[in-house]
Order: C-alpha cells, then structure tokens, then sequence
C-alpha cells in the first residue's frame, strides 16, 4: 500500500482483534495534540467543501481556508505507526505489526483514494508555490492589468519570475506548476499498480479546481463556459506536457531542454540556454532525489530543494565539446 | 578572435543537436540559428555568448544525465513497467503515419469492443 495509514475503522477493528492499547500505537504523531481525534474521513471532506476564493495579496494560494487545516491534517499521512511499546502490550510487538499491515492490505482498495486526495492537496500546494502569483487590484476592485500581448499581468517572487525574469501571468504560473507535477507524476508511477491511478488523477483535480478558482478570481471569468474552454485548453497542455518531458527524460538531455524551451519559453528564440540547462539539472535532480525517496515519505509531503539557479557552476564547467571544436 | 569563432561553434552545434520530426515547426534550432545571427549582427556581448554556447554543448554531452541519471526503478514503474518503452516507440511510429492511419488509431481508442 502506497501510504501505509491505517484508519480509524481498521484501527477499532485491530484492538478488538487484539486488545492492544490504541493510544500507544499513535503515540508517534505529536500533531495529534493539535487536532485532537481528527480522523482521516473528515480531513478527506474538509477539503472536498466548496472553497471562497482567498483574496489578500499575500496568501499563498487562492484556494481559500481549509489549505492551513489540510496540511496540519497531512501529518497524520506519515510512515506506518512504530510498532507498541514494550510493557504495553500482551503480545509481541512484531504479531501486532503484522496483523495491522495484513488489515491494511485488504482495506486498502477502499481507503487509498481518500488519503491520497488528502495527501495530493499539499503535494500540489508545493508544485504550485514557485510560480505562484496574486493580482493586487483585484483587492481594490479593479481588473487585472494587461501586458503587451494580452495577458493578465500578477505579481510573482521567487527564482522563476525574479531570476529568470518570467513574467507572471497564468499561463507561466500553470507551465512552472505542471514543471513540478510531472516530476511527481514520474515518482506516482512507482506506487502500486492499483492505486497509482488515484495518485496521479488527485494531484490532476487539484490543480484543475485552482485553476478556475484563479481564473474565476484573479482574471474574471465569470462565465463557466469561458472557464471550461481555458481548462480543456489546459488539459491538452498537460498531456503535451507528459509526453514531451517523458521524452526529454528517456532520450537525452537536449531533448529534455527542448521540451521545456517549447513549454515553459513558449518558444521564444531568445531564450537564455544557460537557464535552459539550469533547469534540465535541477529537474534531473529532483528526478533522483524522488527516486531515492519511500512511497510513505512522497505521501507525508514532499518539497522541492532549492531552484534551478543552484545549478549555475554545473553548467559553467567548460565542456569537453567546445574545447574539441575551438 | 573568437567572432569567426562564435560562427563556427554555431555551425557545430547546429549539426548536432538532435533532430525531431514530430515538431517540425518548433524545433530549436530556431534558439541557435537566432543567437548565430545576433552575434553575426555584432550585437552580443563575446562571454555571454560563449556561456551561451557552452551550456548548449553542456546539454548535447548529456553532462547533467550522467551527473544525476535516471535509475532503472524510475525507468521501469511498478504500475506500468513498459510505460516509457511504449510511449518511445509510439513518439516514434506517429510521424510516419498517413492520414487515414491518424484516423484509425483514434478510433482503435474510442471504440471498446470488450
């Protein structure tokens, strides 16, 4: 089972089973304390309620309130509970271990989409902070101001927009976004086979959910059908965006680049290639960080290192290739 | 010095970099073919220009695949170890299909007979 949790169902039926302290076998979750008997259920529909647009210049999403709760609740999603201390139980730690895992593993078809909807919302909150924006005016009343070529104009910090020099509109914010989720979706691959579909459709419905809240908020967009030609817009961009960086991955490093010139860059002819290979680095990084990490620790949350600038003395070295042809 | 130079690795770089007949409209050498003619123009300044280049090198040698490369675990997911194997092989069937191929193939996906 991809995220190892077990809920609070399971979990009675264990201590009927076996009459060990339930307690002692949660002791490891110092957050318990903070939201004191919250089970898994609830966590799961607090962030499937309706959410209002947040609209103050600094929130870092526009999700609106439950993102604070969900990522509290989010600590329950961690590596399977350590087994019971000793003294508190009658039976050996390692048979309590055992049956719980063997529970786990016929309860999990019906619990695994839950924790993994609850456990994508932050997973997609940390895809989505690099190229986060806001539009101030729309505080004031306004409308969102328009660059040359037509697009809403935000404001956006971080390497993305200050260092690379993007500018922050939708469409970079959804292309940075979709940089970072499909490095997740590389990993999502790699959980089991029955519920890696529900991993990969989670992190996909959270991202289309804020993106029409950005779009309803910050650009306007009153009218549904408008949203939905922009989103079905959006989706093709993704599968787009799947094949050409699965490419990128497989192939080579100049295939890589080239799929993220075409994405991120829009194809603009004048594009810097030393970020170009900044970023093809950093996401080969990423690539092996989330490789090398457990299914459970993807599952507890996952942040991304750093930015693609780090990358900068990787990509002076002189290479072997131009001092052949010099 | 390095204006003749400049061209030359240009040159280079554009024979080498990988070819891709499914974008044809969008491939980059527009990038390279671009910054040739700035510098021809005299209007870059020589060190960028010689990063510029380098890094290009940088992503042909597939420096940062060999820095950081992909493990055969990633290569072949559990949920779908062929995945990556397929979708190569598709990349490389769809731009010799004909029209009427096109075709056929998105029916083959549209219509479940099972």
């Amino acid at each position: 089972m991809a995220s190892g949790y077990t809920c609070r169902a399971c979990l009675g039926a264990l201590v009927k089973r076996t009459k060990v302290a339930a307690p002692a076998r949660r002791a490891p979750h110092k957050t318990s304390n903070l939201i004191p008997n919250t089970p898994l259920r609830t966590f799961a529909s607090a962030s499937q309620q309706p959410r209002k647009p947040k609209l103050r210049p600094d929130s870092k999403n526009t999700s609106g309130a439950p993102a604070e709760s969900v990522i509290e609740g989010v600590e329950f999603i961690t590596a399977p509970p350590k087994v019971a201390s000793p003294g508190k139980s009658p039976l050996p730690a390692s048979t309590t271990a055992r049956l719980a895992s063997e529970f786990r593993k016929r309860a999990s078809e019906t619990t695994e989409t839950y924790i993994a909807y609850g456990a994508t919302q932050p997973l997609f909150l940390e895809c989505s902070r690099p190229g986060n924006y806001t539009v101030p005016q729309i505080d004031e009343g306004g409308v969102a101001p328009k660059n040359d070529a037509g697009e809403d104009l935000g404001v956006g910090t971080g390497w993305w927009y200050d260092s690379l020099g993007l500018t922050p509109t939708f469409n970079t914010w959804a292309q940075v976004t979709f940089l970072h989720m499909y490095l997740l979706t590389v990993r999502f691959r790699l959980f089991p086979k029955a519920h890696a579909p529900a991993w990969h459709q989670h992190l996909l419905d959270h991202f289309f959910h804020n993106a029409e809240d950005r779009m309803a908020t910050f650009h306007g967009m009153v009218a549904r059908g408008v949203r939905n030609k922009y989103l079905k817009d959006l989706w093709i961009q993704w599968r787009g965006v799947l094949a050409a960086y699965d490419e990128g991955l497989v192939k080579s490093d100049a295939v890589l680049a080239a799929a993220v010139w075409r994405n991120v860059f829009k194809a603009d002819p004048a594009v810097d290639v030393k970020a170009l290979a900044e970023i093809v680095s950093w996401m080969r990084r990423e690539v092996r960080r989330l490789g090398e990490a457990s299914d459970a620790e993807i599952a507890a949350g996952w942040e991304f290192k750093g930015n693609p600038g780090e990358e900068a003395p990787a990509v002076e070295l002189k290479s072997a290739l131009m001092k052949k042809a010099a | 010095m390095s204006g003749p130079n400049i061209a030359k690795h240009y040159t280079r770089l554009l024979a080498l970099w990988p070819k891709d007949p499914l974008r044809p409209t969008l491939h980059f050498d527009k990038v390279l073919q671009h910054r040739a003619a700035q510098a021809s123009a005299g209007k870059s300044d020589l060190k960028a220009e010689l990063g510029q280049i380098n890094a290009a090198y940088s992503l042909l040698e597939n420096r940062y695949m060999h820095r950081n490369p992909t493990s055969k675990r990633l290569l072949s997911p559990t949920s779908n170890p062929t995945y990556y194997d397929d979708l190569i092989a598709e990349l490389e069937q769809a731009p010799k299909r004909s029209w009427l191929a096109r075709r056929i193939e998105g029916w083959k996906r549209m219509i479940r007979f099972t």
